[in-house]
This record gives structure tokens, C-alpha cells and sequence, in this order.
């Protein structure tokens, strides 16, 4: 059955919209990541264009991080006020990253920006994942492994001004570091068409030295409000939030969430790692792909100016 | 079946109204108004009419002009990216033109020009002036794209006749045909020369809630954004309740 989307101008088959939604819901459930990054490049492959694409992702994981960030603020594990601090980074960057959209799109290289932001992040991420999943699969035998990890660490960025204590994270560090990791993700979800958790959860492990139980809570309730502008933005500026297409998305999608959830209980840790990273590297491969291969025609019809 | 129907129509309309008998060519269409809803995925129109004169018939049907940037790609450090791009002004969205036999047997290129007749003689000028062989590999990357996405299209011999007198021809639309005002012309051309023509609008709009979703989206951004958003949060809100419960 074929569904005629108001905002993207083409035709596409409802199962298929519905299907993308269930299936990326089901890895996000089982992994624990948004799936903008995977839904936004399976988008564009079906042809709808990449400008309604990264704005119409942002409408879905708005909601896909609401139903998800009600189940992690039952347990407490929401930071509200680092949440509240990467917040205000997150608006900011993601108020430049529209702008910066626009721009990219009159000067005809958004296309380019988009892809080469795939290649570079789910690149880094895909590898990064391989290693860390074939290692723990390779036999826990080379020694010496189980140096203890201190609370924290101390680095440079620990002599930063403007420190605030963070109660729930037990950390006691400069704002200025939550703010910046806000501005950054908020200017790669804008222009990615991600809610940037599998940016952000690392950069709040591994940069914040944050808890991981606070980790992915805090990270939906942030992703909620930079998704929530960069719809806004993004339908004011330049037309290209489709609701439609939002809708079905996301029906298939908090639906496989679900499923996902549960598969996700009954399979082993490592092995979804490699999986997912598998995915990652395959999404990367077929974008880099793209930019490199030679194409059909060279010329292509640009943006409309109306 | 439907076609022949309305070609006897057409018949019985030329035989009984005298005014249209007097003229040398006429032509309906089978709808005037295309509505784009939500089951939409292209459709066809039926051209038809009768002609009382010797001479080729040609159809074209053009879509609302629009301003158009053509783009092309180059390597750079192994990566294709766009390098150099021209726009043009008053290009048609769709275009489509039909004849009986082929275009420059019918009448000579500048003849074809004036009237933007044949894929090759629309009249694209570029918005900013550059020397002719640079536009030139653009204007054709413009047909070629187009022509590709379905909604430019040149089909010679798609004219059918019924005796010598009556004639029809299918127009289709894509599914990603733009919005707007359209013409469909009929030329009657003979010795290089146009002997009549007719021409007979066609409007194609969305309807129903997809007017509203696309009407709302440029008029009123600010409230459809907003509205986009609390959708989603209510849904996110739904989803989480329906699946705790269950």
C-alpha cells in the first residue's frame, strides 16, 4: 500500500515506512541507542530527500527519547541538573547547526557535510565497538587487566572554571566540560538528523567520568528538548519537518523498541556488541561508498529556489 | 474503453456545436483538476480531440516555470563534490510533448523554439549570463535529470488517430509531479507553420489533510513545529504508558 508523504513529495509503501521503524526500534531496543544514526542514512536510501530526512529523524527521536527517558526517570537514573547544563550547550549548538544547514544547503555541499559526518562518526564509533567486542570475546587471559580504576582521574580539564557539583554523577567539575560536549553533539544532531547519544554516552563516560546507571537517562532527557528545537528550527527555517512520515516511523518504531528490550535481555552482551558494530561498518562502507564511487551522471538538480 | 468513450464524445460534440466545427483543430482533456491525496502514486490524463486540416499534430503540456540550480560533481581528494552549478530561470517542472512523427521532420528548430517545442528547444537561460558551451552540458544534465525522475518526456509516435480525424494521446504523471498551474497546447502544424492551436488548463493540487499538513507547514512554521513536536511528545508518553501496562 503506497502512502503519498506531504512534506518528502513522493509515494512510498507504508509497510516498508512501518518496517524501517520496527526494525531500527528493535536494534535501538536491544542496544540501547536513538537509531537516528541508522533510520537517517535507510532514509535517504529510499529517496526521500536528505534535507526532510535529518529534520523528520529529529520529530521521531523526540518521541522515541520521551517513552524511553520515562522508564530510566522511575528508577532515578536522570541527572536533571547535568542534564539541565549539557541542555543549554545542546540548544546552542543545535540553534548553529540549523543555520549552519541552510547555509551548507544554498552553497549545494549539505549533501557532501551529511555524508562525510557519517563516515567520520559511525567510522570511529563502528571500529571502536569492533575492538572493544572482539577483545572481550578473545579468553580474559592476558594479565595485569584488573588494575583498579580510581574514582577519578585528574586532568587538565579538572582546573577549569565555574565548578558545580553534580549530586546524582558525585562529581564536582567545571561546567564549562558538560557545556561544551551539549554544543558539539547539539551541532552534529542538527545537521546528522541524530539525538547524538552514541556521541554523547561515551563523551559522558569517558570525558565526564560520569556513573553509567545516570549515563543513558540523562542522555534521553537532554536529546528530548535538542531534538524538540532542532524540529522547530528546522520546520521554521527551511520547511522540512513531514509529521506523516514522523508518525509511522515512530508507530514502528516504540513498538520494536519493545521487542527489542526483550531480545535484548536473552542475548549476550559482547556478541551484541559486535553486531551493532557490524551494522555501524556496514552503514559507514555503503555512504563512503557513495562519495567515492564514480556516479551515474555527474550533474544533478540542486535545491529549488522558490 | 473509457478513451474511446470520450473520443465519441468528442465526435458528437464537433458534429453538433457549430462554433467548434468551424475550427481547424480541438481538444479536451479527460480531468482538469488532478488531486494529489494520500493513496497518490502518479495518474494518467487522456488527451483527445478532432482536427478538420492536413498538418501534424503536436501536444505539449508544461508545468508551472520554476527557478532551477543544476549542480555538478567533481573529484577532489577522491570524494565527488559539487563544484560548479547554474541556475536557471522559468524552467518548466513538467514537460512533456507528443507528435505523430518526429519533432524536426515536423518544423525547423528555430520554429520549435518559439513555441518551446522539443526537449531540445526550451527556452532555459541561465540566471546569471555565461558563454554557450559552458550552459550547454548543464541545460542537457537538466533534461537528462528530469527526464529520469519521470517528469519530462518525449514520445514521438504515442499519437493515436481514429480515421483521419480524431486523435488522442495519454499524459502521465509521476508521483512526484510538482504542484500548480498546467497548459496542455495542441499545435497543428503544417509547411512549418502553426495552422491552429488550442489550449486547455489542468491544475494538480494536494487535497484533504495533506493541503493542510504541507498548507500549515509554510504558512503557519512556527505553529507546525510546535504541533510536530507535542505529536511526538504525546506519542513518546502513549508508547511508554501502553507498554508498562502491558
Amino acid at each position: 500500500m503506497q502512502i503519498y508523504l506531504p512534506i518528502a513529495e513522493m509515494s512510498a509503501n507504508i509497510f516498508l515506512l512501518l518496517g524501517m521503524g520496527g526494525g531500527v526500534g528493535i536494534l535501538s531496543g536491544i542496544f540501547g541507542v536513538g537509531g537516528g544514526f541508522l533510520m537517517t542514512p535507510l532514509l535517504i536510501f529510499i529517496g526521500v530527500p536528505p534535507a526532510v530526512a535529518v529534520a523528520t529523524e529529529a520529530n521521531q527521536i523526540v518521541a522515541s527519547s520521551v517513552s524511553g527517558v520515562l522508564a530510566h526517570w522511575r528508577r532515578g537514573n536522570v541527572d536533571f541538573k547535568m542534564g539541565i547544563v549539557l541542555l543549554v550547550g545542546g540548544i546552542i549548538g543545535s540553534s548553529f547547526g540549523v543555520w549552519l544547514f541552510s547555509v551548507l544547503r544554498d552553497l549545494g555541499q549539505i549533501d557532501l557535510v551529511i555524508s562525510l559526518s557519517y563516515v567520520v562518526f559511525l567510522g570511529i564509533i563502528g571500529i571502536l565497538m569492533a575492538f572493544e567486542s572482539v577483545r572481550t570475546m578473545l579468553p580474559a587471559s592476558k594479565g595485569g587487566s584488573s588494575r583498579r580504576r580510581k574514582l577519578h582521574q585528574h586532568y587538565w580539564v579538572h582546573g577549569l572554571p565555574w565548578k558545580m557539583r553534580f549530586r546524582r554523577s558525585k562529581l564536582y567539575i567545571s561546567a564549562l566540560l558538560p557545556l561544551g560536549i551539549g554544543v558539539v553533539v547539539g551541532v552534529l544532531a542538527a545537521i546528522m538528523g541524530v539525538g547524538g547519544g552514541f556521541i554523547m554516552v561515551p563523551a559522558m563516560i569517558y570525558l565526564l567520568g560520569m556513573p553509567t546507571s545516570v549515563v543513558v537517562g540523562t542522555s534521553l532527557f537532554q536529546i528530548i528538548f535538542v531534538t524538540a528545537n532542532v524540529t522547530f528550527l528546522q520546520a521554521v527555517n527551511n520547511a522540512t519537518v513531514d509529521v506523516l512520515l514522523a508518525l509511522l516511523l515512530l508507530t514502528g518504531g516504540v513498538i520494536g523498541a519493545q521487542v527489542g528490550t526483550r531480545l535484548g535481555s536473552r542475548l549476550r552482551g559482547e556478541q551484541l556488541r559486535g553486531l551493532l558494530a557490524l551494522i555501524v561498518l556496514a552503514v559507514c562502507g555503503k555512504i563512503l561508498y557513495d562519495l567515492v564511487g564514480t556516479p551515474a551522471d555527474p550533474f544533478s538538480i540542486g535545491f529549488l529556489v522558490k | 474503453m473509457n478513451s474511446l468513450r470520450l473520443i465519441l464524445a468528442a465526435l458528437l460534440l464537433s458534429l453538433f456545436s457549430g462554433p467548434v466545427w468551424a475550427a481547424p483543430v480541438v481538444a479536451d482533456l479527460s480531468k482538469y483538476v488532478i488531486s494529489i491525496d494520500s493513496g497518490f502514486t502518479g495518474t494518467d490524463v487522456l488527451l483527445y480531440g478532432a482536427v478538420e486540416e492536413d498538418g501534424d499534430l503536436v501536444v505539449v503540456v508544461r508545468g508551472p516555470p520554476e527557478r532551477v540550480s543544476v549542480r555538478r560533481k567533481g573529484r577532489v581528494a577522491g570524494i565527488w563534490v559539487n563544484q560548479d552549478s547554474i541556475e536557471f530561470e522559468d524552467a518548466p517542472s513538467y514537460y512533456m510533448v507528443a507528435s505523430s512523427r518526429p519533432l524536426n521532420e515536423i518544423a525547423h528548430r528555430n520554429f520549435r523554439e518559439l513555441h518551446q517545442i522539443g526537449l531540445d528547444a526550451l527556452q532555459l537561460t541561465p540566471s546569471v549570463a555565461r558563454p554557450e558551451e559552458e550552459v550547454e552540458p548543464f541545460r542537457k544534465a537538466l533534461v537528462r535529470n528530469r527526464m529520469r525522475e519521470g517528469l519530462y518526456s518525449d514520445s514521438i509516435g504515442a499519437m493515436k488517430f481514429l480515421s483521419n480525424r480524431l486523435f488522442s494521446t495519454s499524459v502521465q504523471f509521476p508521483a512526484n509531479v510538482p504542484e500548480g498551474a498546467y497548459r496542455a497546447e495542441v499545435f497543428l502544424i503544417r509547411d512549418g507553420k502553426v495552422i491552429s492551436a488550442e489550449t486547455t488548463p489542468l491544475f494538480i493540487n494536494k487535497t484533504g489533510f495533506l493541503w493542510q499538513i504541507n498548507f500549515y507547514a509554510h504558512s503557519q512554521p512556527e505553529l507546525y513545529g510546535i504541533l510536530a513536536i507535542l505529536v511526538a511528545l504525546f506519542a513518546g508518553w502513549i508508547a511508554a504508558i501502553a507498554f508498562r501496562k502491558a
